[in-house]
């Protein structure tokens, strides 16, 4: 007798697994939802602090003189800071320049002037003056390749003392002396310190004789119209290829010299001006790789005509770009001529995402100053404050103190 | 440069991405953070002042250093090194750190003098490689997180490293853990019913669905106590890295390097010191 197959018994999946592994993905989902939320909120704490970015773009259509679009842009940039410091304009100003660079390449001279300081180092641990002084030639060599795009102070600052100190131990006491004083000098005017070197007392009888006391001339040539000159990052003016810039009493000692223009990579070089002399620099600026890009269009923006963009889509045109430089509050300036003597100035701003209906208004060419009452008229419409056109200056606070090595 | 909104998103987004990785298994829907804006390529402050220092801070600390300079130019390093310190305190400079050191390496105070090399070190200057090699030559070890405390009339400059706080990572990895041994003992619930759907006597069935069961109630617990620990784990690592976010806000910006695990951040300020850990993807 064959035995009778068993019966199938249904078998149900016990019901404890399934919850538990329900119960389970449940919980697991809320604490991802929650992990993503909170830590969208950890890192965004940062960005609550951040002040906004105030940028300011000025362009000079035919008929318009370069020179004339650098100075409304100074002046722009003076008036927001000069709002600033009243805390009627909220944030800073921001370098909209440094977006056309092409610098990058440059990190490698800087990695090179790294290695060989690091040599250098190691040679003065070893005694090895000589080899230490060659290696920190170099250094400088190749840091000075890479000005104005790279930036690395204490390296440039480290490179200058380790060399005195290399000349010291060589015992060579007035090139040593020198050195030092350039080192002093250079810590200074990183800081943002102004005036001779022998305005300190304490440094009269170590640097007091030395070249970089005093003061000497700095005349510098460029390549381009309407460029603004920087002296250890202030701004001290604009220059144009048939108006040289001019300083003929700097203080004497170490200077990082820069040419910026919107649209171009900048030009900079670090000099060291001696005593009682003259030094002719001239200044090459190449256009940036993204100037037809990221330029042009702002630049060739139709403002009127057939052409002209709608409101919808200039609204559109400017929130994008923005966005691309990270500002949030954008002023644009377009400059005309409007007639003999005459010009028109558009103004375009952006804040508060939103790009509010432009403003129009009219100067003279033929005065120094005509431009004053346009960007008058246009600040007292926007921002409602009285700021003095004559008064407004870039600020050129100190903001750290004067520190160096003692030895 | 990644601007800091930028990268702020990366992080944020980069680190849940890992979170949810290594969680495994959910089918939550989520949200991104918003999209940050790219800034130039280089970022330089030509401007802006340091707000957290005024104009009187900055002239005393410069007077005093002045001073300091002639001592020490007079060969008085002992004041010259009391002048510096009292700068330090108005206004943390690297450089017066150094120079603290050398005041006292040069007045024989070797110890002193290594305490303050020490805390110079912990700057990571750019000289990094001679400071370490004078520490050496004055017989000090180059341990950048030594004490300073102790230095006479000097401000406190370092504190001991405080112990990394490993529980939520135990919390978490317990979690994992847990998960996996649920999995495990889930799948061999599942083995075990088909078994006891194959099986050809009833004897067999019922051994089969017992073994099933056991190891069903197992997987639940573990589940149960997965879901409980990594949920404590994972909000105590985000507190835990809340906490180091508003820390890093108040005293330094986040670092450009945002691919880099910092277990260990030693701040020094006038104030005080403290000692951080940040995590960070």
């Amino acid at each position: 007798m064959t035995p009778c197959p068993p019966r199938p018994v249904p078998f149900e999946r016990p019901a404890p697994f399934a919850l538990g592994w329900l119960l389970f993905s449940a919980l697991l989902s809320v604490v991802l939802s929650a992990t993503f939320d909170v830590g969208a909120r950890v890192e965004a704490a940062p960005a609550k602090d951040k002040k906004p970015r105030v940028g300011v773009m000025v362009f000079a259509r035919e008929g318009v003189d370069e020179l004339l679009r650098a100075q409304v842009e100074r002046k722009l940039r003076a008036m927001i800071q000069s709002a600033q410091s009243q805390k009627f304009v909220p944030g800073r100003l921001y370098p909209i320049e440094f977006f056309y660079d092409v610098g990058q390449l440059s990190k490698a001279n800087l990695h090179t002037a790294r290695r060989h300081f690091n040599e250098g180092q190691r040679a003065l641990e070893s005694n090895d003056f000589e080899e230490s002084k060659e290696q920190l030639f170099r250094a400088r060599r190749f840091y000075l390749k890479g000005v104005p795009f790279v930036r690395d102070e204490p390296l440039l600052q480290s490179i200058f003392y380790f060399d005195y100190i290399s000349h010291k131990n060589l015992k060579a006491t007035k090139k040593a002396r020198d050195l030092y004083c350039q080192y002093v000098s250079l810590s200074r005017n990183l800081t943002g310190s102004v005036g001779p070197i022998e305005q300190y007392e304490s440094l009269v009888d170590l640097c007091g004789e030395s070249p970089i006391s005093g003061t000497a001339e700095l005349n510098l040539k460029a390549n381009v119209d309407g460029g603004h000159v920087y002296i250890n990052n202030m701004p001290v003016g604009v220059i144009s290829k048939s108006t040289p810039f001019s300083s003929p009493f700097m203080s004497a000692g170490v200077h990082l010299v820069e040419v910026r223009k919107i649209g171009y990579a900048r030009w900079g070089t670090l000099v060291t001006l001696k005593n009682g002399s003259s030094k002719r620099l001239r200044a090459k600026l190449k256009r940036a790789r993204n100037y037809a890009k990221d330029f042009q269009p702002l630049n060739e923006l139709p403002l009127r005509g057939a052409e002209a963009y709608s409101d919808t889509y200039l609204a559109e045109f400017f929130y994008e770009n923005a966005y691309k430089f990270g500002l949030d509050t954008l002023l644009t300036v377009y400059l005309e001529a409007s007639g003999a003597d005459e010009g028109r100035a558009t103004f375009l701003t952006f804040r508060n995402e939103t790009l509010e209906p432009r403003f129009e208004a009219r100067f003279s060419t033929r005065e120094r100053n005509g431009y004053y009452s346009a960007l008058d008229a246009y600040w007292k419409r926007y921002f409602k404050v009285k700021v003095d056109l004559e008064q407004a200056r870039e600020v050129q606070t100190r903001w750290q103190p004067t520190f160096f090595k003692v030895e | 440069m990644i601007s800091h909104m930028t990268r702020a998103a990366l992080l944020s987004s980069t680190r849940s991405y890992l979170l949810a990785s290594a969680l495994a298994c959910s089918t939550a829907s989520v949200t991104l953070a918003a999209p940050a804006s790219p800034g130039p390529s280089e970022e330089i402050d030509y401007n802006i002042k340091d707000e957290t220092l005024s104009i009187s801070q900055i002239e005393e600390a410069e007077a005093l250093f002045f001073q300091g300079f002639v001592k020490f130019q007079g060969t008085k390093y002992e004041e010259a090194a009391e002048l510096f310190q009292r700068a330090y305190t108005l206004v943390p400079h690297d450089d017066l750190l150094y120079n603290v050191a050398r005041s006292r390496e040069l007045l024989g105070d070797k110890s002193t003098a290594i305490q303050w090399y020490r805390a110079y070190l912990n700057t990571k200057p750019v000289d990094e490689t001679t400071i370490i090699h004078r520490l050496k030559l004055l017989g000090g070890e180059p341990t950048p997180q030594a004490l300073a405390s102790d230095v006479k009339g000097g401000p406190v400059v370092l504190t001991e490293v405080a112990p990394v706080n490993v529980t939520p990572w135990l919390v978490t990895g317990l979690g994992v853990a847990l998960a996996g041994v649920g999995v495990f003992y889930g799948l061999e619930a599942s083995s075990f019913a088909e078994e006891a759907r194959t099986s050809a006597t009833k004897s067999d069935y019922r051994t089969y669905k017992s073994d099933a069961e056991g190891a069903a109630m197992i997987a639940d617990l573990s589940f149960v106590g997965a879901t409980l620990a990594l949920g404590a784990g994972v909000y105590l690592l985000l507190s835990e890295d809340k906490k180091q976010g508003q820390q890093l806000n108040q005293d330094v910006e986040v670092s450009a390097s945002a691919s880099r695990l910092t277990p260990l951040k030693l701040n020094v300020t006038p104030q005080g010191a403290h000692v951080g850990y940040t995590w960070r993807f």
